[in-house]
């Protein structure tokens, strides 16, 4: 471990979440529980056809029921807008196409809900059908194209080579290939999307609350897609109900609502149901990957290849960052030196496919860690020991020559196999029963975020004064991760006070400073960086102005257990609160900033700005699974998992992220996928439909945080929230082999497969 | 036809005029502000809903207001007293068993329901008491755990 | 997601039922518990212009146990109040294990036994139970009362015997036979609030080391309740050993008609009939108290 970790007081406490209160009490707002003066409530009339021209949208019944006030379509805001900026395609409402079953083709603004709905039922659209493109190796060969640019259906593409594969390949002893096939999944977090919009046509300015993970991210597209000026766009991020990369793309619902609240004049709120969350929120791309690797007989990795078709669905969102970010997950956690990626994302006629937690990293470790048991197997080698021996370390360049600043992944494996007496149950148990050992590794916040990059990624003010005590202001958002509770903790530790003292200003765009935002696992990295600076900014200040009272040097002044004193000489102290009175009376207000750059990618290749990151986490997991050989139901009697977050800001909050990981991974292994008809409909839009884990179905979870701390990071911390979601699928992949050896290669494994594989492989026996 | 309706929730009594397609959920929310009863999905398959009717769990996304006549609604507001919060509540926050919170309200209404009825669950039956009630966030252990450790069950 | 526009009406007694109805008629709709028909209503797949809710009918509530001649379950009893009320799960175990597995806890504490029935869903949790304690549903209307076989009153995925001006006002449960035991499983993805793949449910009487009589029944593998009436000839008056099991649950299986969805194919929910029947019948069997 870093020699340099210094004792913290708050840093590293298990300390109850700042918002809790709030929460438990029903007092806690989400965007759908705000209100306005004269607000009125819109509602979206959705396509009910997956790919179609749009002949005729007739309006004029809606218009006349009691209570509407204004009806918009497509043409009231034509220009598409993401958040990644990437040749974006999507416009709130379709606009002279739709492109999958259920994209919104008008919009109604009315006195009440009920009335906005019912006067969507009168609104009459006629359509020329066109071909629906549901597969996308089907949409890679069709003639349809669904967006007038994207030849063949293909968003983008490319290869990405390092040392020379094809020689690695025939010095290989063994070479092990497979192809997997990971799902189509949503991040179904409880809280529907919504958005309240005002725009003031007398000053020409447009305020949105919605629920985002990115604001800055989100102004910007909204100023595009409206053509209103950026900085008369405030968006504001009310409590968020969950976001798992599902809240970082500006909804549809948020564009109409802006659309709408410009044509009345009036705050128009849209709140989305559980249907249209599962249309227009963006989840986990499908991909169909191809994967072969090299192993000399020792098991040494020598050469990796990997070809991807990503499912895009019907629009761009992230699949650019998606796309690249496959690539560069394929470089750790096990040291690769040859390699070569290949790969496409596809447009098809269906609900299209964004972030979700864990992003590329799902995808890539399903089928990487799958065939690193394969490999083992075929070595006659324990699993474990293979991935031990391919392990990254602590300093390790990856032939992208992106630096792994500090890992401690070999201590992961040993931990959780230790914990879960692994080496001792692998192979042995009874017919039925099994374990299975994944690893994985995310990074702390990309290098660089496709614009407005060259910028800090986080900047942070902090305010200190005798009226308010101390104020952080920071674009992070606290998507239910804990932000809101940790960067307290980090700024008292900075001043040695309560973590309770600390106020917070987030979630602004026009209170805060730029933040690129809660994606990516950054925010207790890159913004962590940014309030620290800040605060240290402002501590120094204190420092100096504080000495002569303390009849000491600046340096010598120390802030601890709620004092300022000097820690030599005069032995002096005031309470805090004092030290800010004095020097409020001298200096006035005090007040520090701060802000945090990650290092730039370097070297030369395609994609190479995707991926590289300042710090990786690294998580270990072990499955237990009991397979019933009658109906091929699978349950999961305990689950394990050993990570390397660097320093645990907050222990309690870091198995909180791995517990809720795990279950998110899980849910995609066993139970999770959405369903669409030829016709492009979605056939399960509802909770019953698409089935993610209840309390009955979540086992008992062993996580431990091994000792870590990253010297290049702001408080030794690194990230957490979405490693430990890749490696579930494999993990639970990998124990039903040890079980019943048959090797699954597409999730989710339902009873239903498990038992005609478990036929089939007996009648082969025969 | 719009009705009048006497409401008693959390002990007080409240006057509204509703129509009989209106679902007590949008009646909390709309009519009274009390907007800690969230709406996740409408179609009783997730309980961020819930409320206790005479006691018991309802979902109150798929309840008509009108049918809630002459019963006592208890909602997360009604759980503290005083402005000091129910032993529940407290765990919650304790144990870690809240992150984004959006499923907390339904989640505590769940546990208050199973709490009153068996102050000392064992961990299956916390379980099943709160199968109704989905999670995102935490994959349950530590909302599981906070009912567990529920002080004296919590009787006040 | 709002509900269509309706009247509604909460009437007080069973009479008030009965009028109400003879002069709605096909117009109106029962709510008992509303956990099917609302969230139908809310997806327009209902649009009733009048609603009669039944639920303040004390009367149909209520669970009345009369010792050898049977239970009556009133139709708007709560489902966790079947679940957790001691004479049914006593003597009618396999209905307390049906209505325990429905849903949610909160489902439970709204859904009624009527509304399972007459929702008249393949997939319900107390018909197939309902079915092998040889149910009769109690149906009334301002015409008079009349009961029919739960197993003939489901007409099909749906839709049941009932003429628009008629409602249930109960459900008649045999006494159960002297000797005998009864068990229910079902099949379902998750390990709560599923919708069941496949159901079953088995009532066996033994006379010795003999079944005397057994009703067989399973659900979600057919547009309405299903009897396994073969096998119930196979192991009526036989002692009922592992190989004869086997081969009535293979009846079972072979007698399912069930159709591919989203949740399960046509030959996975064959093959869990085969396993269900088989598990169901050994706990029925294990349940007899000796």
């Amino acid at each position: 471990m870093g020699s340099t970790k210094p004792n913290f007081s708050v840093v590293g406490k298990s300390l109850p979440r700042l918002d809790g209160p709030a929460k438990v009490r029903g007092k806690a707002e989400f965007t759908d529980d705000l209100k306005m003066s004269g607000m009125l409530y819109g509602s979206i009339k959705q396509s009910t056809v997956g790919h179609a021209i749009i002949k005729n949208i007739n309006f004029s019944k809606a218009l006349k029921l009691p209570g509407v006030v204004a009806v918009i379509t497509g043409k009231d805001a034509p220009k598409p807008f993401s958040a990644s900026g990437f040749k974006p395609t999507e416009t709130a409402l379709a606009v002279e196409k739709v492109t999958y079953y259920g994209e919104g083709v008008a919009a109604v603004a009315a006195i009440d809900e009920a009335t906005a709905e019912d006067a969507c039922e009168l609104i009459e659209v006629e359509y020329e059908e066109l071909p629906v493109l549901t597969d996308p190796e089907e949409a890679l060969k069709s003639k349809t194209q669904i967006h007038e640019w994207a030849k063949n259906n293909i968003t983008c593409d490319g290869i990405q080579e390092f040392g020379d594969v094809d020689d690695a390949m025939k010095k290989a002893d063994f070479i092990v290939e497979n192809t997997y096939k990971s799902s189509y999944v949503n991040n179904a977090f409880l809280e529907p999307h919504a958005a309240l919009a005002h725009y003031e046509k007398p000053c020409g300015k447009l305020t949105i609350h919605a629920p985002n993970q990115l604001p800055h991210y989100m102004q910007l597209a909204v100023s595009q897609t409206m053509e209103v000026p950026m900085e008369k766009v405030r968006i504001i991020s009310p409590m968020i109900g969950g976001g798992f990369g599902g809240k970082t793309d500006p909804t549809p619902a948020a564009v109409a609502a802006a659309m709408l609240s410009r044509k009345t004049g009036r705050p128009v709120k849209i709140a989305n149901d559980r249907k249209e969350v599962f249309l227009q929120n963006k989840g986990r791309h499908p991909a169909i990957m191809k994967i072969k690797m090299g192993l000399d007989k020792e098991g040494n990795i020598l050469g990796l290849e990997f070809d991807s078709t990503l499912d895009g669905g019907a629009h761009t969102s992230w699949g650019l960052v998606v796309f690249w970010f496959t690539a560069a997950l394929l470089q750790m956690p096990y040291k690769v030196a040859n390699s070569r990626f290949s790969g496409r994302r596809v447009f098809t006629n269906k609900p299209a496919c964004g972030a979700q937690r864990g992003l590329a990293g799902v995808q890539v470790k399903m089928a990487m860690e799958s065939l690193m048991d394969e490999a083992a197997h075929k070595l006659g080698m324990n699993p474990y020991e293979l991935r031990k021996k391919n392990a990254v370390e602590t300093g390790y360049k990856t032939p992208s020559v992106t630096v792994c600043g500090h890992s401690e992944f070999k201590k992961c494996l040993d931990t959780v196999v230790k914990n879960a007496d692994y080496n001792n149950k692998v192979g042995q148990l009874p017919y039925g029963k099994g374990i299975g050992l994944a690893g994985g590794h995310y990074s702390s916040g990309g290098a660089f975020l496709l614009y407005r990059s060259l910028r800090p990624h986080s900047t942070a003010n902090i305010k200190i004064d005798t009226e308010a005590g101390i104020t952080v202001f920071t674009g992070a958002t606290d998507i239910g991760q804990g932000a809101t509770t940790v960067i307290p903790q980090m700024v008292a530790e900075i001043f040695g006070v309560d973590y309770t003292d600390v106020n917070l200003v987030i979630q602004d765009t026009m209170l805060t400073p730029m933040d690129n935002g809660t994606m990516d696992s950054r925010v207790t990295y890159g913004a962590g960086h940014a309030v620290k600076n800040a605060a240290m900014d402002a501590k120094k200040k204190l420092q100096e102005g504080i000495a002569p009272f303390l009849e000491t040097q600046a340096d010598k002044v120390s802030c601890e257990l709620g004092k300022v004193c000097s820690i030599e000489g005069s032995k002096k102290e005031i309470p805090f609160i004092e030290a800010i009175r004095t020097y409020q009376e001298k200096h006035g207000t005090l007040y520090g900033e701060g802000s945090y750059t990650p290092p730039q990618p370097i070297g030369d290749y395609p994609g190479k700005l995707i991926g590289p990151s300042p710090a990786f986490g690294f998580t270990a997991q072990i499955a237990e699974v009991e397979v019933d050989l009658e109906t091929g139901k699978i349950t999961i009697p305990n689950y394990y998992e050993a990570g390397d977050c660097g320093q645990p800001i907050n222990p309690m909050s870091v198995h909180g992220q791995v517990e809720g990981a795990i279950s998110m991974g899980l849910g995609q292994a066993l139970y999770e996928e959405m369903i669409v008809a030829e016709n492009g409909e979605m056939m399960n839009t509802s909770f019953h439909g698409y089935r993610i884990p209840t309390t009955m179905d979540m086992p008992p979870i062993h996580s431990e945080i091994v000792e870590s701390y990253d010297p290049g990071s702001s408080f030794g911390n690194k990230e957490v929230g979405e490693g430990p979601t890749c490696a579930v699928i494999p993990a639970i992949l990998n124990a039903i082999y040890d079980a019943i050896g048959i090797r699954f290669t597409e999730v989710p494994v339902t009873p239903e497969k498990v038992l005609f594989a478990l036929k089939e492989k007996e009648a082969q026996s025969k | 036809m719009k009705q009048a309706l006497e409401l008693n929730i959390n002990g007080l009594t409240y006057d509204v005029v509703v129509s009989p397609r209106e679902i007590l959920a949008d009646v909390l929310r709309e009519k009274l502000g009390l907007i800690g009863t969230k709406k996740g999905c409408g179609q009783g398959d997730c309980g961020t809903c819930t409320v206790l009717i005479d006691g018991r769990p309802y979902l109150s996304c798929i309840t008509l207001a009108l049918s809630c006549k002459g019963k006592e609604i208890l909602t997360i507001e009604g759980m503290e007293k005083d402005g000091e919060l129910h032993p529940i509540q407290k765990s919650y926050i304790k144990n870690g068993a809240v992150q984004c919170g959006f499923c907390t309200p339904g989640m505590i209404m769940s546990s208050k329901a199973l709490l009153d009825e068996n102050p000392k669950p064992t961990e299956m039956e916390i379980r099943r008491a709160l199968e109704g009630n989905l999670c995102r966030c935490t994959g349950y252990t530590k909302i599981v755990e906070a009912v567990q450790n529920v002080k004296q069950g919590g009787k006040e | 997601m709002h509900l269509p526009q309706f009247q509604y009406s909460a009437p007080k007694t069973s009479d008030e039922v009965e009028a109400l109805l003879a002069e709605q008629k096909d117009k109106a709709k029962i709510l008992a518990g509303g956990t099917d028909l609302i969230v139908q209503m809310k997806e327009k797949a209902h649009r009733p212009e009048f609603i009669i809710d039944i639920t303040g009918i004390e009367s149909l509530s209520k669970i009345n146990y009369d010792n050898g001649k049977g239970c009556t379950i009133g139709s708007a009893t709560k489902i966790e109040n079947i679940e957790k009320t001691d004479v049914i799960k006593e003597k009618y175990a396999a209905l307390s294990k049906g209505a325990s597995v429905i849903g949610s806890t909160q489902i439970r504490a709204m859904a009624t036994i009527g509304g399972n029935t007459c929702n008249a869903s393949p997939c319900a949790d107390t018909v197939s139970p309902l079915v092998v304690f040889g149910a009769k549903v109690n149906i009334t209307s301002k015409n008079g009362k009349r009961d029919v076989l739960l197993e003939k009153f489901i007409k099909n995925n749906g839709v049941t015997d009932l003429n628009p001006d008629e409602f249930v006002e109960s459900f008649t449960l045999e006494e159960p036979w002297p000797n005998s035991g009864s068990a229910y499983e079902y099949m379902g993805l998750r390990n709560a609030m599923e919708i069941d793949m496949v159901n079953f449910a088995a009532n066996i009487a033994m006379d010795g080391d003999k079944i005397k009589d057994i009703r067989l029944a399973m659900g979600s593998v057919s547009p309405v309740p299903l009897r396994g009436t073969k096998a119930e000839e196979m192991l009526k008056g036989q002692v009922p050993t592992d190989e004869l099991i086997e081969k009535a649950a293979k009846a079972c299986s072979d007698a399912s008609i069930p159709i591919d969805d989203i949740r399960a194919s046509a030959d996975y929910r064959r093959e869990i009939v085969g396993v269900l029947a088989k598990r169901v019948i050994k706990k029925a069997l294990a349940s007899i108290k000796k």
